[in-house]
């Protein structure tokens, strides 16, 4: 068993291979997918729709559900905790 | 008195810093929530009993974990890691759709008790606990997905949406978890069962190959 397995500070999803790591740096805190091109952090909209889109694709989840439940996830990750709710 | 054995006593001479004493603490609070809430129900166990079969006061349980759902997200996101990582170490880029299937199983295996109160009480968990426990099984569908792919490309499994086919067999596992007090009694359900499981689902997945005629 890994238990040094992270997750990611923005979207929670886990960062296991250097490629799961934003900009392939095992020291970030961010996956792959929150960061754009120039290795800057999405906007919280943009990760909320991808966190959502994620849920839903892979699932069948409902949209709102699964917007609800990405905003729930998102509320106690580092990158968003103290946010006002969307 | 030999050299192992001789560090090994000169270890417990050494007085623990407050540091090691606050983590061992915090360890011994998450595995008593995580056999009390197997053993009991999540929603029904309270925090004195974690606390007492953690050795510790009540009040010193929410020094380590300052309200009841901390301590219950802290439990889900452990099992989540230690579920990604496992999968993602196990399944491996190519591994066939039925091993796929195999390990995701051998893995809720190892987190059985704990997984299964997960699941029957996932409507009333808190908004937070519940996703994060969604947002894992997408981790697993995504997996089972690519590993159903790769057979696809060789012709010996049908097709279908991702979330479909993930659907039907999640629910198929679900339901032999649910009721592993009819299906298993005496034992993990899954050991018991899963292989059946797995090889009826991946006779539903596989494409018929036309008998010749005699």
């Amino acid at each position: 068993m890994n238990e040094k397995c992270a997750s990611c500070a923005s979207c929670g999803f886990p960062l296991h291979e250097p490629s799961d790591f934003a900009s392939g740096d095992p020291l970030s805190i961010y996956c792959a997918g929150c960061v754009d091109s120039e290795g800057r952090l999405k906007s919280y909209e943009e990760v909320l729709a991808m966190n959502a889109r994620w849920l839903e694709e892979n699932q069948g989840l409902d949209a709102s559900a699964a917007r609800r439940m990405a905003v729930a996830l998102m509320a106690e990750l580092p990158a968003w905790k103290g946010r006002a709710q969307a | 008195m030999n050299s192992s054995s001789g560090a090994a006593a000169a270890s417990r001479d050494v007085p623990k810093t407050r540091r090691q004493q606050k983590e061992e603490t915090r360890a011994r609070v998450l595995d008593a929530a995580r056999r009390l809430f197997a053993e009991q129900g999540i929603a029904v166990t309270p925090t004195a009993s974690i606390a007492a079969a953690a050795g510790i006061s009540h009040g010193a349980l929410f020094v380590h974990f300052p309200t009841r759902d901390d301590l219950l997200n802290e439990l889900i996101d452990e099992l989540g890691r230690n579920l990604a990582a496992e999968l993602k170490t196990e399944i491996g880029a190519e591994a066939s759709f039925r091993v796929t299937l195999e390990r995701h199983l051998a893995v809720l295996a190892r987190h059985e008790a704990l997984y299964v109160r997960l699941v029957a009480e996932g409507p009333q968990l808190p908004a937070r606990a519940r996703a994060a426990l969604s947002l894992l099984q997408s981790a697993v569908a995504y997996e089972v997905d690519r590993a159903a792919n790769r057979e696809r490309r060789t012709g010996r499994l049908r097709g279908g949406p991702r979330h479909l086919v993930f659907n039907t067999w999640i629910g198929l596992v679900h339901h032999y978890l649910l009721n592993r007090d009819l299906f298993a009694p005496a034992s993990s359900v899954i050991a018991a069962k899963g292989g059946e499981l797995t090889r009826w689902f991946v006779s539903l997945m596989t494409v018929d190959t036309p008998r010749r005629p005699r």
